[in-house]
């Protein structure tokens, strides 16, 4: 304890970082109320996410300029085929399936808040949007509860390359290069260039890689912000001035404002930090470093949005669940992950090679952590680090099995695995460096992953049968075909997804308003306000019968007169309807009929009826 | 023997008197001795020969001082260079649509394009008919507007094949040419700091976007202005026939890129006559000698303007085009557009108050130290005159019928002076960059405000939406239907249509021939009549009806095609399929 003061009493910047952080307890906690927190944050979060990029920005400036001449003829002169290698795993990850938006609401969640930042610079995802003079406007929006940085990210691609949704997919191909880039460097880092090299190709036997790396979801940025931390880790464990830690700080900052957990790395990161200042025998403080804890405090504000709205976490899509988190659930989750990370039957889109080999090294892990700890100054600087990350990858990894929607083999829920799947990866690398075995290790293990990238991995990906299964992400690209098919987006949709119709620049509003304001609805249609009101609906099929029935929450009631546009049948019991309104009867808003949920039906009844339909109906092809 | 003969021409009092007798007779031409209409029949004749010989000349004087443009330019200066006018070229073209901004300006010029390259005349289709599978330009008029930049389209025509298109392409290509001179006219002060500054805040200005992806004068008159300045610049630097030449034939071809763009004459002959005095003698290069004639057509196509009222479109209670009564609403929309909050307006407020300081702080300087002309550098004296010019077609705007910045319209108007304030930021930016890191800071700054302010109306452009989706629609509409020999009667103007070599004309005249459309139709010359009219709210409520300017009679009969919405007002297209002529009277 007097050593430690000893070190900390040297420099008074200790001191004011010891105030910036009580200042951002009390600012990210006490000081503010939920709507002046929330206001905060959707005035504030670009210009705090923009400055902080800044930052980041110069510290990795600053890092790389000194030895860059050298660093160049370092490359120039070592065997150029790893140049191939990244590029061609990441054309392998990006070649089987279509880019498209693959988590409904999520994904539509992200691109709404990146159209806010782009056009008016405010954090909200856009509820109402209309062409009133001719360029369409956002009337009205909310802040969502996702963090902000992939969203500024598409957003500068927005500024600077003209808005299109598409853009979250191309920020997500070029992150899929900066992951495996990394990856590849880390790898060598551990372990040399044929880690590097196993560590590449481990992550392209992936295909919830692939998954996500067509689509427009926050994930592969998340993975990219946790290699980028473990990259930096490494160096200020290498060198530990105050370049390497303004980097290494503003990278984890970065990566809590990537995705929720996140937000749990920075634990391992502050470890490091002191365990380099034990190490100096003196704490090594830059200014930035010294506000960093102020930096923290976006974070907090935002994430009352979890308490200013109940619904914010979903509790209500899951019956049963009472609290978002809690020990009792780790054990059924434990078994949905295994379930996820052990299919063999391609309908989930886990790696057998990474899973495999993964899980033999976990255990090795545990061990070698223990120790680690106990002998890291004796240790190489990578594989410090990399003690120091792990804890947060197990931190995430018991958070997730803790989450009442913790389920890896859910359609929605396997992207959270990825961060799993990332330190699985690393495990593996770090376990073999223990072994001997000198290249030749490195060979087996990339002929393993070879093998399980060409036995497993590909046709998985090529059939990718793990996307048309979650439906709804098909509904969107439905949906976007439409689109194309109406390139004067001049129409209004009635659609309870309206944000990814705005989000098209097509003006679009839910059932319930359009139930509640019919009179509005009434006036456009006799002006003509929209060449045409669209209406999507989903109708539930009675097995017996054939029959359909429009699904409660997509009931318009009587005084909607509807004629059927576009028709498809994406699941054996559902059908998913685009209808043109004919007539909206004048008079008194009659209501809709009373709903029948179908949710009455328990959801195991609902899944056997649905499984017991479509073997029926496979039987019945033509 | 034979060059001793000529050798006295090349002396000064012979060629100064050269000069002066070209001179007279310059304004002898035009503005005494040719009436109107032999100057209209010169100019749509003769004006195309009059300009591909100015612009040849100057194009030879740049060609020969190629060597000069990036010399002594560091690596660093290249580069940064480089980046910064792709960024912002790139920028300034992505966020809108190419197409017209300012109606009916850009289809005018564009079809001045059209007949320069198709028939070498200066004038503007008013109808147009296929006529045994050519489409001629049956009638025809010589137009208001200055003819540099539709000469130029007519070239990129010339040169690539007639497509609509080429409006658009060439002020995307003037983009970075413009950018390059602002960075390069910045650099001279103080290194790639100063460049890099004057181009973040050129480029971060919305309305230099909006004129980059539309098919109008403004970027050219922009890009000749800082030619201008760079080459007179040049010629004080180092005063001899050839700087002389490209300077003048800059300025020629500057006079003929707006209208206004005439009175830079004056101050640009304050710089010729500086580089004379601070040389201590008289250089006079051919081209100058002939400048003044070169400039004749200028004076001309302006007579022909000042005699044809219909060309001025004033309002019904206008009855001048420039008058006292318009100042003190024009400095109010001035003011009120330069320093605008509003999303819908393409100023930059940033650059208004920066640059509005800089100016103020220079003006100051300039009156209170007094600078002696022979010490100042030839850039800091070329923009002191050029930039009074600039001062000159501001004010001289304040007293137009027609330029309150705040409307849509006209704000381009504003970006000489934009231009101005910019540079005034620069020179101040430079002077104080020693005593600390003025420039980058206020290039971080301007950055920031481009991508918090700028960027937003950029991406929104409301600015851009005035009636020109509807004539977009309306095309698109068109090119979807099946292919026909097809007559557009229009309630705007035919001139989208005829570019794009489809007969078309207005509804008044349709009214007048009905007897030709039914004999159109009859015997299948033209397939296809689309008549485009538009529906007006008449209550709060909507209900809305045609306008009573544009109902054909009784007997023209429509069937509705097709009818979108625009703000307030429906478009509606229909399809004449028959015309039942009145039975005639009666004997």
């Amino acid at each position: 304890m007097k050593a430690l003061a000893a070190v900390f009493s040297g420099d008074r910047r200790f001191i004011v970082l010891g105030l910036a952080a009580l200042l951002a307890v009390v600012l990210g906690f006490f000081s503010f109320t939920n709507d002046q927190a929330l206001r905060g944050i959707i005035y504030g979060g670009y210009w705090f996410l923009l400055i902080v990029s800044l930052l980041f920005g110069r510290s990795l400036w600053v890092l790389a300029k000194p030895g860059w001449p050298d660093r160049l003829e370092r490359w120039c002169t070592k065997p150029h085929w790893p140049w191939l290698l990244v590029p061609g795993c990441g054309l392998v990850l990006l070649v089987h399936e279509d880019f498209g938006f693959k988590i409904m609401m999520d994904e539509a969640m992200l691109l709404g808040t990146s159209m806010s930042l782009h056009y008016e610079k405010v954090a909200l995802v856009p509820m109402r949007g209309h062409d009133i003079q001719g360029a369409f406007q956002i009337m009205a929006g909310e802040l969502d509860k996702r963090p902000l940085f992939f969203p500024f990210l598409v957003s500068l691609l927005h500024d600077f390359t003209g808005y299109r949704p598409e853009n979250a997919f191309v920020l997500n191909t070029g992150l899929t290069f900066v992951l495996l880039g990394l990856a590849w460097h880390v790898g060598c880092r551990l372990a040399g260039r044929g880690a590097g090299v196993v560590a590449v190709l481990l992550l392209t036997t992936l295909p919830l890689l692939a998954q996500n790396a067509t689509g427009g979801g926050f994930e592969l940025l998340n993975l990219v912000m946790i290699l980028f931390t473990l990259a930096l880790a490494i160096r200020w464990v290498e060198k530990r001035d105050a370049a390497a830690q303004e980097a290494l700080v503003l990278s984890a900052v970065l990566l809590a404002f990537t995705r929720y957990e996140s937000v749990l790395f920075l634990l391992p990161v502050a470890l490091l930090l002191l365990w380099g200042w034990w190490r100096e025998g003196r704490p090594v403080l830059s200014w930035p470093v010294v506000f960093s804890p102020l930096l923290l405090v976006p974070f907090a504000l935002h994430n009352r949005v979890f308490s200013a709205r109940e619904s914010a976490w979903e509790l209500a899509s899951r019956p049963g669940f009472e609290r978002p988190f809690s020990f009792g659930y780790i054990p059924d989750n434990v078994a949905h992950a295994l379930s996820f990370f052990f299919d063999t039957t391609g309908e989930q889109s886990n790696s057998l090679a990474i899973a495999g080999l993964g899980f033999i090294a976990l255990p090795f892990l545990g061990l070698w952590l223990v120790h680690a700890f106990r002998r890291l100054p004796e240790m190489p600087p990578a594989r410090v680090a990399f003690a120091f990350v792990s804890l947060g990858f197990a931190a995430h990894t018991l958070l997730l099995m803790c989450y009442f929607w913790g389920r890896f083999d859910d359609p929605v829920m396997r992207r959270l695995s990825l961060p799993l799947n990332l330190w699985l990866a690393l495990a593996i690398i770090a376990v073999a460096t223990e072994f001997r075995g000198g290249a030749r290790r490195w060979q087996v293990l990339g002929g393993l992953a070879l093998a399980g990238l060409f036995a497993w991995s590909l046709p998985a990906m090529a059939r990718h049968d793990y996307s048309p299964d979650y439906y709804i992400g098909r509904e969107i690209a439905w949906r976007r075909e439409f689109m194309a098919a109406h390139p004067e987006k001049d129409y209004l949709f009635i659609d309870n997804s309206s944000i990814f119709w705005i989000t098209h620049r097509v003006s679009a509003t839910s059932m319930m308003q359009a139930v509640l304001n019919k009179e509005s609805l009434l006036f456009n249609h006799r002006n003509h306000t929209f060449s045409v009101f669209y209406v999507y609906q989903r109708l539930d099929v009675n097995p017996e019968t054939g029959e359909l029935t429009v699904q409660w929450d997509d009931v318009l009631g009587p005084d909607y007169l509807l004629e059927t546009v576009w028709e498809r049948r994406f699941t054996p019991l559902t059908v998913s309807r685009i209808s043109r309104v004919v007539e909206i009867l004048d008079g008194e808003a009659q209501p809709p009929p009373p709903p029948v949920r179908a949710a009455a039906q328990p959801p195991a009844e609902r899944e056997r009826v649905r499984r017991e339909y479509l073997e029926n109906f496979i039987k019945q092809l033509p | 023997m034979e060059a001793s003969r000529w050798q006295f021409l090349s002396r000064s009092d012979v060629r100064l008197a050269a000069f002066g007798f070209c001179a007279l007779l310059a304004v002898w031409l035009g503005f005494i001795g040719i009436g109107v209409a032999r100057a209209e029949s010169w100019i749509k004749n003769g004006g195309y020969y009059v300009m591909l010989g100015t612009f040849v000349l100057w194009l030879a004087a740049l060609w020969r001082l190629r060597h000069e443009a990036l010399a002594g330019w560091s690596r660093r200066e290249r580069i940064t260079g480089t980046v910064l006018v792709a960024l912002f070229s790139v920028v300034a073209v992505v966020h809108e649509d190419f197409r017209s901004k300012i109606l009916y300006d850009e289809f005018v010029l564009q079809s001045t394009a059209y007949n320069m390259h198709f028939f070498r005349d200066v004038a503007t289709m008013v109808r147009g008919y296929d006529i045994l599978g050519t489409f001629l330009s049956t009638d025809n008029y010589l137009d208001k507007r200055p003819y540099f930049y539709p000469f130029l389209v007519s070239l990129v025509h010339d040169l690539t094949g007639y497509r609509t298109q080429n409006a658009y392409l060439l002020n995307a290509l003037l983009t970075p040419v413009c950018l390059g001179l602002v960075y390069g006219l910045g650099r001279c002060w103080q290194g790639w700091r100063t460049g890099a500054l004057a181009v973040a805040l050129v480029g971060s200005l919305p309305l230099f976007a909006q004129n980059a992806t539309g098919s109008g004068m403004e970027l050219l008159n922009l890009t000749m202005l800082l030619a201008a300045v760079a080459l007179g610049a040049a010629w004080l630097a180092r005063p001899d026939g050839l700087r002389l030449s490209a300077f003048i034939l800059a300025v020629v071809l500057l006079a003929q890129c707006r209208y206004e763009s005439a009175l830079y004459v004056v101050p640009a002959a304050m710089v010729v006559l500086a580089g004379w005095w601070r040389s201590g003698w008289i250089v006079l290069s051919g081209s100058a000698l002939l400048a003044p004639l070169l400039l004749v057509p200028v004076a001309l196509h302006n007579r022909v303007l000042s005699h044809t009222p219909v060309l001025w479109e004033m309002k019904d209670d206008q009855t001048s085009r420039f008058g006292w009564e318009y100042l003190a609403d024009n400095f109010r929309s001035a003011a009120d557009f330069l320093f605008s909050t509003d999303v819908r307006l393409a100023n930059s407020l940033w650059l208004t108050v920066m640059g509005g300081l800089g100016l103020l702080v220079l003006t100051g300087w300039v009156l209170w130290r007094r600078p002696a002309w022979r010490r100042m550098s030839p850039l800091s004296l070329a923009w002191l005159l050029i930039g009074l010019g600039i001062c000159n077609n501001t004010l001289l705007l304040m007293f137009y019928f027609w330029s309150a910045f705040n409307d849509p319209m006209a704000a381009r108007l504003s970006l000489p002076f934009y231009l101005l304030l910019a540079f005034a930021l620069v020179f101040l930016a430079a002077r104080f960059d020693a005593r600390g890191p003025v420039a980058p800071a206020l290039l971080g700054l301007t950055l920031v405000c481009w991508l918090g302010f700028s960027l937003p109306r950029q991406a929104l452009h409301h600015y851009s939406h005035l009636g020109i989706d509807e004539i977009e629609w309306e095309r698109r509409l068109v090119a979807a239907r099946p292919p026909a020999a097809r007559l557009i009667i229009s309630n705007k103007s035919g001139l989208p249509w005829l570019l794009q070599k489809t007969p078309s004309i207005l509804i008044d005249r349709a009214r007048l021939v009905p007897d030709r459309l039914q004999r159109q139709l009859a015997d299948g010359y033209i397939n296809e009549i689309l008549v485009m009219q538009s529906l007006r709210p008449t209550s709060v409520h909507g209900q809305h009806e045609l306008l009573s300017e544009e109902i054909l009679p009784a007997g023209y009969r429509l069937e509705f095609v097709a009818e979108k919405r625009f703000g307030t007002k429906l478009a509606r297209v229909s399809r004449l399929v028959a015309v039942e002529l009145p039975p005639p009277p009666a004997i």
